[in-house]
């Protein structure tokens, strides 16, 4: 029989919990950095139950008991518990009301609003955190959570549902940083390109497969970025590895593929740590875009993603949706990790790589765009040098996108009928890579093909929603000679503005 | 007549303007523009370096 225990949430009776199902001291678990985390986090949902759901087994902790705890002199359970989290107060006898009558003063639809998720606790010492999914922060227009997705959850029968992305800690045994990174990563992924979850200790198998003289599979140590490569190539996606040398270009980075709610895996060390502190690796769940434009250094080209204060990370040590802010002037963010003093935003982190799992047809990557792009902008930049119309003021977004949510777009639009038509009855890829450039309400955008080669002509079109900004285009495309042009896509985008603007003078 | 600032001028085109322009494309702006393609910018050259991996780097663990 599963027992259902009901409490009024405190962090107080959450460590209680902790400690009872784990075995683990309290004063250890007091030192945990995700105690410290959900209690900010269960403040700011503003929790006040507590469900303790026992036994509960979690798929991702039978294959983990499976593959080492089983296998221990010391018995581990393979039962673990469910704590449910609830915004409103709720007894016992209330709920038994509830699934006596099938309704009652409280609707399931109440429950389900009142729903903030759940974190599964795994029966072992220190490392615990299993499985979680929690509601996110309010997303508003600046702050985006591009991978959450509903989870059902079934509470004695009762069906539940939370908007989240799965969480859990590495219990430092069979899954180190970077598998649980992965993991979290895969969440997201198979959802988008329809593939298998393993389990942290299925990642961390695949990922050492290959690699006879690493250091020993389990106990895990952690894993290198070439083995996190292999482990996301056995799921059937391919690894893009981005170095992460330029806070513009993270942002940018990371606003491209998560505008398609692709996640990236962000790899890190420690700022004024020696080398031998080791690397940290998280993943990237979420960002916002609060800040003013601003210009790369030393130029006149901004990109929208520039804007991007934060972002947010399901950091393993810490917990889910963990903030990271950019820490401006520096390549370098803080972290939600307590200083030795137990204060958060002291402990900073320089970025070293971004992985990104990419289904295998997304061939083009962000560079080539952004390259583009660049070369586009500078030759704008060049007549603006010469007739000051402020073009040189553009702001460019880029980013992936599902053709099928460009079409909705455009079918929703403002855009004229032929202009709309144009996109609509186009056949197009899964997945394109669109470049708007933004200048004061007008927009020009140009579409780019995922799949080709890179050497070909990977422009599609053009949308135009500008008046004057098209213009100065087109005069530019009309009077310069197009074979001076080597990049093929930059020739098509003004050869197709030539050809399919008209004058309207 | 006043003089407007570059955003209101680009905002009320003046055809004259846009010949101007055009005439400079045509003539001493096609050195300008050959130049400009040829050569690459400072956050180009960023750009390039954002898939170049560091072979050592990629074999260390991460083990926080």
């Amino acid at each position: 029989m599963v027992n259902f225990r009901f409490l009024e949430y405190s962090v107080e009776a959450l460590k209680a919990i902790f400690e009872e199902a784990t075995g683990t001291p309290g004063q250890n678990i007091a030192r945990k950095n995700h105690l410290t985390y959900f209690e900010e986090y269960f403040r700011v949902l503003k929790a006040k139950t507590i469900i303790v759901e026992t036994p509960y087994v979690d798929h991702d902790f039978l294959e983990d008991f499976s593959a080492y705890y089983v296998k221990c002199f010391r018995s581990y359970d393979r039962f673990c518990s469910r704590l449910h989290f609830l915004n409103i107060p709720l007894s016992s006898e209330f709920f038994d009301n509830i699934l006596q009558s099938g309704s009652d003063s409280i609707s399931v639809k109440d429950l389900n609003d009142a729903y903030l998720g759940f974190v599964v606790v795994k029966p072992i010492p220190s490392t615990f955190i299993g499985r979680t999914c929690l509601k996110t922060y309010s997303p508003d227009g600046e702050r985006s959570f591009p991978f959450t997705h509903e989870y059902e959850v079934s509470l004695a029968g009762l069906s539940l549902k939370v908007k989240s992305l799965a969480y859990q800690e590495q219990d430092s045994i069979v899954a180190a940083c970077a598998s649980t990174a992965i993991w979290t990563a895969f969440q997201a992924t198979a959802f988008l390109f329809q593939h298998h979850v393993p389990t942290p200790v299925e990642i961390t198998k695949a990922a050492v497969r290959y690699f006879p003289f690493s250091n020993r599979n389990f106990p895990n140590k952690g894993l290198s970025e070439e083995q996190m490569a292999q482990a996301i190539r056995d799921v059937g996606l391919e690894p893009y590895l981005v170095t992460a040398s330029d806070p513009d270009l993270i942002k940018a980075t990371i606003y491209a593929y998560q505008k398609a709610g692709i996640p990236l895996i962000l790899g890190f060390g420690f700022a004024g740590m020696n080398s031998s502190d080791g690397k940290h690796a998280v993943a990237v769940t979420g960002y916002r875009t609060n800040g003013l434009k601003a210009n790369f250094p030393g130029s006149t080209f901004h990109l929208y993603s520039s804007r991007m204060t934060k972002i947010y990370v399901h950091d393993d040590q810490v917990g889910p949706f963990a903030r990271m802010e950019f820490v401006p002037g520096t390549n370098k963010f803080t972290t939600s990790w307590p200083d030795k003093h137990g204060l958060t935003g002291n402990v900073q982190a320089a970025p070293l790589m971004l992985l990104i799992p990419l289904y295998n047809k997304l061939r083009i990557p962000f560079e080539l765009i952004l390259n583009i792009t660049l070369q586009f902008d500078k030759l704008l930049d060049l007549v603006n040098a010469r007739i000051n119309y402020r073009i040189d003021d553009i702001e460019w977004e880029i980013f992936l996108s599902r053709s099928k949510e460009l079409k909705t777009e455009i079918f929703h639009s403002d855009l004229e009928n032929a202009e709309k038509l144009k996109i609509l009855k186009r056949s197009l890829p899964r997945y394109v890579w669109r470049a708007n450039a933004h200048l004061d309400g007008e927009k020009v955008e140009f579409i780019f093909d995922t799949t080709d080669i890179e050497q070909g002509n990977i422009f599609i079109c053009h949308i135009n929603k500008s008046v004057n900004l098209i213009r100065i285009i087109k005069t530019i495309a009309d009077n310069i000679d197009l074979s001076i042009i080597k990049s093929m896509p930059l020739r098509n985008i003004f050869r197709s503005i030539r050809d399919q603007t008209s004058d309207a003078w | 007549m006043k003089k407007r600032n570059p955003v209101e001028r680009r905002k009320d085109l003046d055809k004259k303007d846009l010949k101007a322009l055009a005439e400079w494309l045509r003539s001493d702006g096609r050195d300008a523009f050959r130049s400009a393609i040829e050569s690459k910018s400072e956050v180009e050259k960023l750009v390039e370096q954002m898939s170049v991996i560091d072979d050592k780097a990629v074999k260390e663990p991460y083990t926080v």
